[in-house]
């Protein structure tokens, strides 16, 4: 950002305009699409064949799906995280990072929301939760907010990309040419008056204050939708404060590898710098600390007690068959990354995408094992259950379906960088002027 | 010598049991799988009279339910002009077949009915034919109000003889009531026999058991499994239960398990307030983009 401050206007728009994806681009999104087509073909076998394709059965009937649904729930955490808290913090280097935030938060609430929908053995009821839904149930409670969520995602990544989009309309270059027409429906009436400015300024703030506790809402709901059932290892009371810890790192771990692979593909050197990776780094230091204080804190206290009821699921985590998965996570997603990028070389580029890489993948294991291992051990087990209910892993339409809205996401935030600018190029304007 | 002679004859018997056994048990192996086929009648209050093939399969002393077994049923004789129908038998082993309209003729014709059951031969098994004999008949469920409040149920047997029917001595009849999944005794006797009038008398001893919200319940009568009548029941409705409040678990008022319309108060003030403030916040920045959008309408390019 330094360096940017010294580049001329010109030069900072030709910067950052939106480009045409290269021949590694092109394959980038071959891949994705090919593997959101196969997600859609195992999803089509799902609703031609039942929910029976997959491995879920009475023990574990939230498998995959869900742990799928809370990882893209703490991904999309990040939009808060970085656009609203550090925006109202009057943080300015996080300026070029909000919208690699937002664009991640909106493609992950997207998913979470279509998720839940594949969980559902008969989607087409799915109007009945609405028309149908209990103010009682937790399950109704996470519909609003996530809808809520999306909504006020979105709009806080379209105010602040009007001005940006004056810019494209103004500016047009071959990679824009084809979306003009939509930035016109979208921002052609965005003049940069006083007027206007104020009343989106103003706008915006409201936004990032509304935003943060509608983003701690979905993630508190989301640790309800656990907390409130009987069962063992989600029978606490900690729970809405352990998921926004982890959802906090989780989405922070996407934003680092976002900035990485961007800078890496477009160039950004300038705009992205070290210092952005640096500071990113000690923020990702600190929640890793918070999300392992609660993790000490959710795990040790049962195992003290050691209660009858959670003895066999808390067994066969630190002992047992997830023993190595349950501790793998643990260093993977917390402990390592956070020895990495407590040396200041450790938080160079290089070393912090791979610390983002460990956390992310982490962060997605660390949701499969707070999922499937509770559901394993039920407080009140049948009798003579079929084998098939005492163990899961997933079918291969079930990973087909969840490496599907993963590539989707990612779609979704490759689509949007391709469309609009990664790096908001009027505010780097503004903040150079202001220097 | 003594003791060496005993224990050889302890030996030996041992040995000769040990092989007895094992012969036994040879034998056991050795037999062929076994059909075991079985028709009964059933004639239950208010439905069509029906019947139930069952069909099991003896192997290595073990009985279990034989699955896929087509069974042709027949009314009196086995020929096609008398035939009820083909069934095949389920996971259970079990078929069923009620009567068809065109063998209301040979139904109404005599008083004393055979129906014949003959499985069709399959790899495992040779064709097998089951008969029995059913003498139409029916139950008469009364009530009669005794002495210090006590209630009293008459259960009649009545075989069917042309336009007639007479009552029958003798019989054994369950009196009880229908309960959601099993057929509770009404007193301390499962079972009753009728008298030389053909009437079995049973005193209702349970006062206070629950019935729906008028406090009705369903008892009835039934003979089970009879050489000659097979399986005949006969319900009625009494309101000789304790009424039940339809809202036992509290649905009907408002609660975290109550239904939508009756979600607690606090809740929904909470719930709808948080919903409306947030909403309410989104409505207006909708309104403010089109407040810019009008500035930018207006403003000079």
């Amino acid at each position: 950002m330094e360096k940017a401050l010294k580049i001329p206007d010109e030069q900072i728009i030709a910067d950052l305009l939106p480009r045409k994806f290269g021949k590694t681009g092109q394959l980038w999104v071959g891949l994705l699409m090919c593997i959101c087509l196969l997600g859609v073909y195992a999803y089509y076998r799902q609703l031609r064949y039942g929910l029976g394709v997959t491995a879920m059965r009475d023990y574990v009937s939230w498998g995959l799906y869900i742990s799928n649904f809370v990882f893209f729930v703490a991904i999309s955490l990040v939009g808060s995280l970085i656009t609203a808290i550090l925006r109202l913090a009057n943080v300015k280097w996080s300026t070029p990072l909000t919208r690699i935030a937002e664009m991640i938060a909106i493609a992950a609430i997207m998913f979470a929301a279509l998720i839940i929908i594949i969980d559902m053995g008969r989607p087409e009821r799915l109007l009945n939760v609405f028309v149908h839904g209990r103010i009682q149930s937790p399950i109704i409670w996470d519909v609003v907010v996530i809808t809520t969520y999306f909504f006020i995602s979105f709009l806080l990544l379209y105010l602040p990309l009007l001005p940006d989009i004056k810019i494209l309309l103004s500016s047009p270059s071959a990679a824009t040419r084809p979306f003009q027409k939509l930035y016109r429906v979208m921002g052609s009436f965005w003049k940069g008056t006083y007027a206007q400015t104020l009343i989106s300024d103003k706008a915006i703030n409201i936004l990032c204050i509304t935003i943060i506790p509608v983003a701690f809402g979905i993630h508190t709901v989301t640790s309800w939708l656990f907390a409130t059932t009987f069962r063992p290892g989600w029978d606490s009371t900690n729970f809405g404060a352990y998921f926004i810890s982890g959802a906090f790192l989780a989405g922070s771990g996407a934003v680092v590898v976002a900035m990485f692979v961007v800078r890496k593909a477009y160039q950004m050197d300038d705009y992205i710098t070290d210092d952005h990776f640096d500071k990113m780094g000690k923020i990702v230091v600190l929640l890793a600390l918070v999300y392992l204080y609660f993790n000490i804190s959710e795990y040790l206290l049962p195992a003290f007690k050691m209660k009858e009821d959670e003895e066999a699921h808390l067994k066969e985590l630190f002992v047992g068959d997830w023993a190595v998965k349950f501790w793998t996570t643990i260093l993977v997603s917390m402990i390592l990354p956070m020895l990495l990028l407590l040396f200041k070389s450790g938080r160079k580029p290089l070393p912090m995408f791979i610390a983002g890489i460990m956390i992310v993948t982490g962060a997605w294991f660390k949701r499969y094992i707070i999922v499937v291992p509770s559901m394993l051990h039920p407080f009140l087990p049948m009798h003579d259950v079929p084998l098939s209910y005492k163990s899961y892993f997933p079918s291969w339409e079930e990973w087909a379906i969840a490496c599907g809205s993963l590539a989707g996401g990612m779609l979704v935030i490759t689509l949007l960088v391709r469309i609009f600018p990664i790096v908001p190029i009027h505010e780097t304007m503004v903040e150079k002027k202001a220097n | 010598m003594k003791k060496i002679c005993i224990l050889y004859g302890r030996l030996a018997g041992g040995l000769l049991l040990s092989l007895l056994a094992g012969a036994a048990q040879a034998q056991a192996q050795a037999q062929p799988p076994a059909l075991l086929l079985k028709l009964d009648y059933f004639n239950n209050a208010n439905s069509v009279p029906y019947l139930q093939v069952t069909a099991t399969e003896k192997a290595d002393g073990k009985l279990e339910p034989l699955k896929a077994l087509p069974v042709q049923l027949y009314l009196n004789d086995s020929v096609p002009a008398n035939r009820i129908g083909r069934v095949v038998t389920n996971e259970a082993g079990k078929a069923f077949a009620t009567l068809p309209p065109s063998l209301q003729a040979a139904w109404n014709a005599g008083d004393k009915l055979n129906f014949i059951a003959i499985s069709t031969p399959t790899h495992s098994f040779g064709a097998q034919t089951k008969i029995i004999e059913i003498t139409k008949a029916r139950l008469i469920l009364d009530t009669v109000a005794g002495q210090d409040g006590a209630r009293t149920l008459l259960v009649t047997v009545q075989e069917l003889q042309g336009d007639s029917a007479v009552n029958v001595k003798d019989v054994e009849v369950k009196i009880g009531v229908q309960r959601q999944a099993s057929f509770l005794p009404i007193g301390d006797d499962a079972s009753y026999t009728t008298d030389s009038t053909g009437t079995a008398t049973a005193t209702f001893a349970r006062d206070s058991l629950p019935g729906d919200a008028k406090g009705n319940l369903v008892l009835g009568a039934r003979i089970e499994d009879n050489d000659s009548y097979g399986n005949i029941s006969v319900l009625k409705t009494l309101p000789w239960g304790r009424a039940k409040s339809l809202d036992h678990f509290g649905f009907n008022t408002r609660s975290l398990w109550a239904v939508s319309a009756k979600a607690p108060l606090a809740l929904l003030i909470i719930a709808f307030t948080m919903i409306l403030a947030v909403w309410g916040i989104i409505i207006y920045l909708v309104f403010q983009i089109f407040r810019i959008k009008k500035l930018g309408e207006t403003a000079p390019s």
